[in-house]
């Protein structure tokens, strides 16, 4: 229970009510709140500009992004309702009803001090005799004016006369009204916020629809921001996205590339065709040679990786071809019969093979600085080997072969069949485009003819068929050849359809 | 498994056929007997990447009479001879050109020592005396088809690449002319190993044997 005056009770209005309120920093509230609307209206004109023509900003991530604004416009509005670019009808509210308080406070004071000074002087507060002024259903909860409210709840007045009862019920009328606007505005709703993106995916759809990537690849390009982020790396995402984009597809690699500061010589066409042949822990093999090997060869060339994938490539085709020949691969009995048949012929073709490619093939100790025309003499060879020992394969299976690789007079003859009872021989010419081809060929069978007595000679292209075969100047020469030798039968043969290239199955073992 | 060896000599743009032809039957030893000379038919084939010449004309000296009137043609050898042939194909950028192709079966130092190191003799006997501007000879066949020459050798010639020219970790022979060898001299084009023989010519050209076997 309370014993004051009214004076204390003017004084504790001032203190606790009318004092707070004056000493509320409006202005900087005021700031406040224009800075956030300035902020939103940014962002409208930021968003704005992203969508605007000539290059829209579209596809599944722009319409993901669109809807993501609109919900947060949505909210923003019923949260601030901003009408003009002033403060928001909220803070408005809020700053109106306090000032006015302080006002009509202020002026309700004055004529309640105004009153009879004696009468005011003497009125005290007794216990036990009270004059509740909170309405029978009200109850002081405002956090705000609760010392004000408890007070005046609490408070039991002995007044003088009917004119200071009056003033003080009017005083208190004030307060109420003033903590019933505080309570509405404390109880008006939070507006409903749009729901939490999920982030990463939204990255996904985003950049999906955006540089062209597929969902895989751009997950790949994820994990690797992840690696080389929590390796403490800087990220340079145009690179990650142009090695993911050229076709690197484990991560680890994208990222090892990257950790090694090699991305110029693995970014290329050539290399990456290569390093797509090998498996996950091979591409970081090679990732780790050319690191290595940098560091004593700062300039090392895309085209020296090239170079080296290429030449341990061919070194895998070599020694698969040669094991083959030899009767070495058990997946092949057709090669093992043919080493047992026909061993001086297999050793032959086998020594051949060695001499021309082999012998320096083998002894190269660093690949990086193999060049580019012995890369294509070696292939020449290699392939011409293959095309030859697979006819050979393929004249066994038809029952056909009596001889190959054998010494003639003035070179050597490819293959030797018999069809018919009739002997034939058979040069191969293993190649994609007979242009470079074609003279060699004929020069030989003239010299199979004119050297060795041959009678029927076959000229034989596995990659090519009646459509893409000799031109019509080239079957002229044929015409030329058959003229010159008339008691021989030449004859272009086609296929069988056999792959240029030797098999190279997991080339990418030979990796040192 | 037949392929060839061989490579282009290219001569001074002065140097006649009829006198490219008399060089290369002196230098490389073709005696009368050891050769035959092919001709084209209406011209045809013109390069070997139309096919190859099969037409003889009697007496030889008739036909090479008609080899050097004629835009391409070739003289192969017989006898010891019969592993080469010399094609005599149109010049190219005003250079006479010798495309000589050697059976490889005939190139194998294990068996064929001796025709090796003969034909590596006679061989730079054929550019000193012509005066070749460069020459050289390869194990793999790219490198002596046309286009090869074309699209590599001359744009280098015309630079003066000489470490594109010379490919020395391929070639097995190569022949500087004069000009070149004295800018060889100059750059000190570096080898990625020592070649076998490197000999200061006469006239002030320059020959390499890379290694004893055509093949390394």
């Amino acid at each position: 229970m309370v014993d004051a005056t009214i004076s204390a009770f003017i004084q504790a209005l001032q203190e606790n009510l009318i004092a707070p309120l004056q000493q509320m920093p409006v202005a900087q509230l005021k700031l406040l709140d224009t800075t956030h609307d300035q902020s939103v209206v940014d962002l409208q004109n930021v968003m704005g500009q992203l969508y605007a023509p000539p290059d829209p900003f579209q596809g599944k991530a722009s319409d993901m992004l669109a809807v993501a604004l609109e919900d947060y416009y949505a909210a923003e509005n019923r949260l601030s309702t901003y009408v003009t670019d002033e403060i928001s009808e909220r803070i408005s509210c809020f700053i109106q009803a306090c000032q006015q308080v302080v006002s009509e406070l202020e002026t309700q004071i004055k004529a309640l001090q105004a009153s009879d000074p004696t009468v005011m002087a003497a009125s005290t507060l007794v216990a036990g005799e009270t004059v509740d002024l909170m309405g029978p259903d009200e109850s002081p909860i405002v956090p705000i004016a609760q010392l004000v409210v408890v007070g005046l709840a609490g408070a039991a007045y002995i007044v003088g006369e009917v004119k200071q009862l009056a003033q003080v019920e009017q005083i208190c009328a004030i307060v109420r009204q003033w903590e019933a606007t505080m309570n509405e505005l404390a109880a008006q709703p939070e507006p409903t916020l749009p729901p939490s993106l999920d982030l990463s995916q939204s990255v996904v759809v985003d950049m999906a629809g955006m540089n062209g990537l597929s969902p895989e690849q751009q997950r790949e390009v994820n994990d690797a921001i992840s690696r080389l982020t929590s390796l403490g790396y800087s990220v340079d995402y145009s690179e990650i996205e142009a090695l993911v984009r050229a076709g690197y597809q484990f991560s680890d690699v994208v990222a090892a590339i990257l950790q090694s500061g090699s991305f110029a010589v693995f970014n290329d066409t050539a290399v990456v065709s290569m390093m797509k042949q090998l498996t996950n822990a091979q591409q970081l093999k090679m990732v780790a040679i050319v690191e290595a090997y940098r560091k004593t060869h700062p300039d090392l060339t895309s085209h020296q990786v090239y170079n080296y994938l290429r030449y341990t490539q061919m070194k895998s085709q070599l020694i698969s071809l040669m094991d083959d020949i030899s009767g070495k691969n058990p997946s092949n009995p057709i090669a093992q019969t043919i080493a047992t048949m026909y061993p001086a012929n297999v050793l032959a073709l086998v020594v051949r093979l060695q001499q021309k490619v082999g012998n320096n093939l083998l002894s190269i100790t660093d690949p990086f600085t193999v060049t580019d025309n012995k890369l294509d003499g070696w292939y020449h060879n290699l392939t011409g080997a293959w095309g030859e020992w697979a006819i050979i394969q393929d004249y066994y299976k038809q029952g056909k072969l009596v001889n190959f690789s054998a010494p003639t007079t003035g070179g050597e003859v490819d293959i030797q069949i018999s069809e018919s009872g009739v002997t034939k021989w058979v040069e191969v010419k293993n190649v994609q485009n007979l242009n470079n081809a074609w003279s060699k060929a004929l020069q030989q069978a003239k010299n199979l003819v004119v050297n060795n007595g041959a009678k029927d000679v076959i000229l034989q292209f596995p990659q090519q068929d009646a459509s893409t075969g000799p031109s019509p100047q080239q079957m002229n020469n044929l015409t030329q050849l058959r003229k010159a030798y008339p008691g021989v039968n030449f004859e272009i043969r086609y296929g069988p359809s056999i792959p240029f290239d030797p098999p190279a199955n997991n080339w990418g073992t030979y990796i040192p | 498994m037949t392929d060839l060896v061989g490579g282009y000599i290219l001569f001074p743009p002065g140097l006649k056929r009829s006198d490219l032809i008399t060089l290369t039957l002196q230098a490389m030893e073709l005696a009368p007997g050891e050769f035959e000379v092919r001709l084209p038919e209406d011209g045809l084939p013109r390069l070997p990447e139309d096919g190859y010449p099969f037409r003889t004309e009697k007496p030889v000296e008739r036909a090479l009479a008609l080899l050097a009137q004629e835009e391409s043609g070739v003289i192969e050898g017989k006898g010891e001879k019969e592993f080469e042939t010399y094609w005599f194909e149109p010049a190219i950028a005003l250079a006479p050109v010798v495309n000589i192709w050697v059976s490889d079966s005939a190139m194998f130092y294990d068996t064929q020592a001796k025709r090796v190191e003969d034909f590596a003799r006679r061989w730079p006997h054929l550019c000193e005396q012509g005066q070749a501007v460069f020459g050289y000879f390869s194990p793999f066949e790219h490198m002596f088809d046309r286009d090869y020459l074309a699209q590599r050798i001359v744009p280098a010639l015309e630079r003066g690449d000489l470490v594109e020219l010379m490919a020395t970790d391929c070639n097995w022979l190569i022949y500087l002319g004069p000009e070149l060898a004295q800018r060889w001299r100059q750059e000190q084009t570096p080898f990625p190993s020592p070649p076998l023989l490197s000999l200061d010519l006469p006239s002030g050209a320059h020959f390499f044997r890379m290694r004893t076997e055509v093949f390394a």
